[in-house]
């Protein structure tokens, strides 16, 4: 009885954020997704690991009604990477080096074709806008659902499903 | 390919099929799927080895900063130091201070304003804290005006006798001017003065002060009571002043006159109405006041008949004219002695009573509470402590809306504003 009992509070309790394992399943693609969103690595990393920081001490506010823990964390991400932006436009501008740019691991170009495609689809990447190239990030690299990048930008999912149409057709024409 | 081209303008719920069929496929392709999209899946591909590959350094950083649940100074601090980049550092992190700023400012502003609300709360107060004040109050304003009443009455006593001073003084020249008109009829007028023996009966004013405490909720009835018990001492409600508050509370105060034949008994009746808590009685002596008075009087009467009699003998008209105003003066002094005379004997034979009542609070211990726990008493304080902290519940809410209301509108402009300027830096 009391097993019973124990069982359907904990039912009815909301469920606990394994933050371990959040981190574990998503910091890599984290840190992808901020590079490609403040454009240089080291920003990215500091970017990154703030918003870990901020997930972690914000973990009990977390709300599972209103989104997956993937989602809340990305939201967290790209609420600080936007900071980050910010204080550049305020500030001097801060211009990566061409050796901070965010580059894909080595070893990756396994041969001279496969380098010069991963570089246009780099450049490709970078002609877009950057709202386009945040969408593609959140897309690719995060891994969002629409309905998930939906809830992290505050629009609709057919309208987050129609700017991510727009966002892949621009990709394409890029890539061309 | 020929793709045909989708309504992309269209932003409503439902999804274009043709952009809801690209989306299909490119969740496909992102799962590692075979999709028919050739270039999609292209693309997809391109991109995802394109995805910048987190730093092993930073990795185990943030391992060892999650597993140690972000020590003071722990990711930012750490990773500050160990990649060398502090100034870079200091604008990623500033946005985090300045955050932590506004939240401990806006935690202090809240504080400061439930301070405010409590302490304006505090201030005006509670309706039961105004009414426990009124009590005070009322006590003491029931004390000092029977004081008064007391004083008041002993003090028109004196102002009595010294107006019948004057008036005595200005008889006595009269009598004595009338005594030597009337020639041989002034010995009649000195025996008749020293032949006026005074009765021997003392005249005593009393004054009496009284308090008398009754049950909480019980004022109403005890003041229908006191009218009753008045007219039945065969006196009368001279002032009264009633005050009823809530929770049956309530104060009244009177000046009542009561026969003073009937005096023990009325007093013993309005002690029944509660607990007597303070009763004082004075008296005086004022029958030197009234022998002097009545003996003026009776000169005075001596002195018409001489008067009288004087006129009937008077040959003149001068004597007469003379006579008739010395008649008239004569009258004149009898009716304000005679005046006099009835107020004494009113003083004498009325005594001022002044009677206060008083009601506590049905929450404060009446003084006649037997002082022993009930279970009726801890209901009894149960619903009145639920009482009060509703009311301070409500007040503070009335209180405190205001401010919550204006810090909601502010707290969701402050989000728009920063949604918007974080939206910015993605360029339009």
């Amino acid at each position: 009885m009391s097993e019973t009992l124990s069982a359907s509070m904990a039912a009815a309790r909301p469920p606990r954020l394994e933050f371990d394992a959040l981190y574990r399943t998503t910091c890599a693609d984290v840190y992808a997704y901020v590079a490609q969103l403040v454009g240089d690595a080291a920003t990215a990393e500091d970017v990154t690991a703030l918003a870990f920081e901020r997930a972690y001490r914000k973990r009990r506010s977390y709300d599972a009604g209103r989104g997956t823990p993937r989602q809340w964390l990305f939201s967290i991400a790209r609420n600080a990477g936007l900071d980050e932006l910010r204080r550049r436009k305020r500030s001097a501008t801060l211009v990566p080096d061409a050796g901070e740019r965010v580059a894909a691991a080595d070893g990756t170009e396994a041969d001279d074709v496969g380098a010069e495609r991963t570089d246009a689809v780099r450049a490709a990447i970078a002609s877009l806008h950057p709202r386009d190239r945040d969408l593609l990030a959140l897309k690719f690299y995060a891994g969002l659902s629409n309905a998930e990048i939906a809830t992290t930008l505050g629009i609709s999912e057919s309208n987050a499903g129609t700017r991510l149409h727009r966002a892949l057709g621009a990709l394409r024409e890029a890539c061309s | 390919m020929m793709r045909s081209r989708p309504n992309t303008d269209s932003v409503d719920d439902v999804l274009d099929p043709a952009i809801q069929a690209e989306l299909d496929q490119l969740d496909a392709a992102l799962r590692g799927e075979p999709i028919e999209d050739d270039v999609l899946a292209a693309i997809v591909r391109d991109v995802q080895a394109t995805a910048p590959e987190m730093p092993s350094d930073l990795r185990r950083q943030l391992r060892h900063d999650v597993a140690g649940g972000f020590a003071k100074g722990g990711a930012r601090g750490r990773a500050s130091t160990a990649l060398g980049r502090t100034g870079r550092r200091a604008g990623a992190t500033g946005g985090s201070r300045r955050r932590t700023s506004f939240a401990y400012g806006g935690g202090l502003a809240v504080t400061l304003v439930l301070l405010v609300g409590v302490g304006a709360f505090l201030t005006t107060g509670p309706n039961t804290k105004s009414l426990d004040l009124g009590d005070d109050a009322a006590q003491t304003m029931s004390a000092a005006p029977s004081s008064a009443a007391v004083d008041q009455a002993q003090e028109s006593a004196g102002d009595v006798a010294a107006s019948a001073a004057p008036n005595g003084a200005q008889a006595e020249p009269m009598s004595a001017e009338a005594a030597k008109s009337a020639g041989s009829s002034s010995g009649a007028v000195a025996r008749g003065s020293s032949s006026t023996p005074a009765t021997g009966q003392r005249r005593v004013e009393q004054n009496v002060l009284m308090a008398v405490e009754v049950k909480s909720g019980k004022l109403p009835e005890a003041t229908s009571k006191v009218e009753d018990i008045v007219r039945l001492g065969g006196g009368y409600v001279a002032n009264s002043s009633v005050s009823t508050q809530s929770r049956g509370a309530g104060s009244a105060t009177y000046t009542l006159k009561i026969a003073s034949s009937q005096l023990d008994r009325t007093l013993k009746r309005l002690g029944d109405l509660g607990t007597v808590t303070n009763q004082e009685q004075s008296s005086r002596d004022i029958t030197s006041s009234f022998d002097s008075v009545e003996q003026r009087l009776g000169d005075n009467k001596e002195v018409r008949a001489a008067l009288l009699r004087s006129l009937a003998k008077a040959e003149t008209d001068g004597q007469i004219a003379a006579l008739n105003r010395r008649l008239a003066d004569n009258r004149r002094t009898r009716q304000s002695l005679e005046s006099q005379l009835a107020r004494l004997k009113t003083r004498t034979n009325l005594t001022t009573v002044a009677l206060s009542l008083n009601a506590p609070a049905g929450d404060a211990p009446s003084a006649d509470d037997d002082g022993n726990w009930s279970i009726g008493d801890a209901a009894s304080d149960a619903v009145s402590a639920l009482g009060t902290v509703t009311g301070i519940l409500l007040v503070g809410a009335a209180v405190l809306l205001p401010f919550a209301i204006l810090a909601a509108i502010a707290w969701a402009l402050y989000r728009v504003r920063r949604k918007r300027s974080r939206e910015s830096a993605l360029g339009d």
